[in-house]
């Protein structure tokens, strides 16, 4: 197992609806840890039988919790759901145990600080601008809790601003990132450095598998499982795919259509030197030929497009990009402590 | 059941195999089978006599009345008793307790602060007239509004729980954060 060195302080924590991720610099590049967003809880009773099919744990006083990977797994076998402390990228208010499996998650992932109040960026979303009255402010400040008694500093920072740092350095950290969760979209306009406009939509993945299973009478699990395994967007083999194809198609309209939306508000309030890109990322993203999908939809609206864009690329690592970007942002911070 | 309605359009004709005189402007009804055997009814009409229109009658049906349960006449309530009026506590009695405010707050704070947590942010009372005159404390809504979010999050709980662990070359990101430190030093400079 590779050793982290001391000497490189500051991590990045993407907190997302399907995954939390963080990234911390190594002498050798970057480790990135992963933990499924999930859990699920069971009686004492089934603790043995854990035990025998070797599944990690966590024991609380009456009960026992499986998290992440496992419980998807385990939920199966049980024939239960796995539950999601996230909904729709925030804080769910639906799960009472929601900021105690937060609280474990996030304790996981991070590890120990390397030194005593360790700079820790953390994602938060943009407020959606098709949900009214939804706000991340209770969100943000339960994970400055979490990420403080964790013994960090915590920085909250835009999710998809994540993107920018972490992809357009060679354009001088221009561009416009769209992030595509599993619980919502977050656009980011950033013209060298400065955040220009962020805004995010609550249509995701999960908002893709709940429709497609709707409309062809499967389940929303069976969906994301088929999705997840790998649908070809352009070339649909089945029902099942080809209606997961067209509520792709539906989310990408919808994204574009918001974006020119909320950017013909702008009004002249940014004038671009030069066309600068589009970064496309985030989970529901991994599609195979999402991105000659995407482009294809694209290039139907570019002229009506109020940004002119560069070109269109997906993030070296989709899954991994905002805490990538969080990373860099907790490393220049570090540096000036 | 359906009949025959006879309306009288001349000054008066007579029916005589149905035993009827009728007059201008007279409306009989006759069943259906006794109509169209009288051939004296059939001539008239031909005459233009008599118009014959035949109705439908139908039976309304009514579900029957539900039985309404009896009343149970209650006993008059008991009449009101007097209770009899303290009269005025003599000053004397009353102990004279002096609560220094500022320890009074510590002390709801401490005892609030074992079971309830922190409030992130505090939120700030404006007066508000109220409808006698004098005035009333409203909350007011800030950006931070107060909430509660419960102490001790990341719990003591111990378990093996499985991270998916992976390590790569990390490309751009020494050079990114360098250009991100030189932009904000740029920025900073102007």
């Amino acid at each position: 197992m590779p050793k982290e060195t001391q000497h490189f302080h500051g991590i990045g924590c993407d907190l997302g609806t399907m995954n939390i991720v963080t990234a911390r610099r190594t002498d050798k590049g970057v480790i990135t840890k992963r933990m499924r967003d999930v859990f699920l809880d069971l009686p004492m009773s089934a603790k043995k039988m854990l035990k025998l099919s070797q599944t990690s744990f966590v024991e609380r006083a009456d009960d026992i919790l499986i998290l992440g990977d496992a419980a998807l797994e385990v939920a199966n076998v049980f024939g239960r759901e796995a539950r999601r402390p996230l909904k729709a990228g925030i804080v769910s208010p639906e799960e009472a145990e929601s900021l105690e499996v937060l609280g474990l998650l996030v304790r996981e992932v991070l590890g120990p600080p390397k030194v005593e109040n360790e700079v820790c960026y953390y994602s938060v979303p943009a407020e959606p601008v098709d949900r009214l009255g939804t706000d991340i402010i209770y969100h943000r400040e339960v994970f400055r809790r979490i990420v403080t008694e964790c013994g960090y500093k915590p920085f909250p920072a835009n999710e998809s601003m994540g993107i920018i740092y972490a992809e357009t350095a060679a354009e001088g950290f221009s561009g416009v990132a769209l992030s595509f969760g599993s619980g919502m979209t977050n656009v980011a306009l950033a013209i060298n450095t400065i955040e220009g406009l962020v805004f995010s939509v609550s249509r995701g993945g999960d908002w893709l598998d709940k429709g497609a299973a709707q409309s062809i009478g499967s389940t929303q699990a069976r969906v994301c499982a088929a999705k997840e395994a790998g649908v070809d967007l352009n070339a649909p083999k089945n029902r099942m795919e080809e209606a997961i194809a067209f509520y792709y198609r539906a989310l990408v309209d919808y994204v574009l259509d918001k974006i020119t939306e909320k950017f013909r508000t702008l009004g002249g309030q940014f004038s671009l030197p030069k066309p600068i890109p589009l970064i496309v990322s985030g989970g529901t993203s991994l599609a195979p030929g999402f991105m000659d999908f995407f482009g294809k939809v694209f290039e139907e609206r570019r002229k009506k497009f109020p940004i002119e864009i560069s070109d269109i690329r997906q993030a070296k690592e989709p899954l991994n990009a905002v805490a990538h970007g969080l990373l860099i942002q907790a490393m220049q911070e570090q540096g000036d402590d | 059941m359906i009949e025959a309605q006879i309306h009288c359009k001349t000054r008066d004709v007579r029916i005589s195999d149905l035993g009827l005189i009728l007059t201008r402007g007279a409306v009989l009804v006759v069943p259906l089978g006794r109509a169209n055997k009288s051939a004296d009814l059939h001539l008239a009409q031909k005459a233009g006599a008599v118009e014959v229109r035949y109705v439908e009658r139908c039976r309304e049906q009514r579900d029957a009345e539900i039985p309404q349960p009896k009343r149970k006449i209650l006993a008059p309530p008991p009449p009101p008793v007097a209770i009899p009026v303290a009269g005025p506590v003599p000053s004397s009695v009353v102990p004279n307790i002096i609560v220094p405010i500022e320890a009074f707050r510590t002390l709801i704070r401490e005892e609030l602060a074992t079971f309830r947590g922190g409030l992130v942010a505090t939120g700030s009372y404006a007066v508000a007239p109220s409808g006698r005159g004098g005035s009333v404390q409203v909350p007011q809504e800030e950006e931070s509004t107060p909430m509660f979010i419960p102490s001790h999050l990341v719990g003591t709980a111990k378990g093996d729980i499985q991270v998916q662990r992976t390590e790569g070359p990390g490309e751009g990101i020494e050079d990114a954060a360098k250009a991100l430190t030189d932009a904000r030093r740029k920025r900073k400079g102007k």
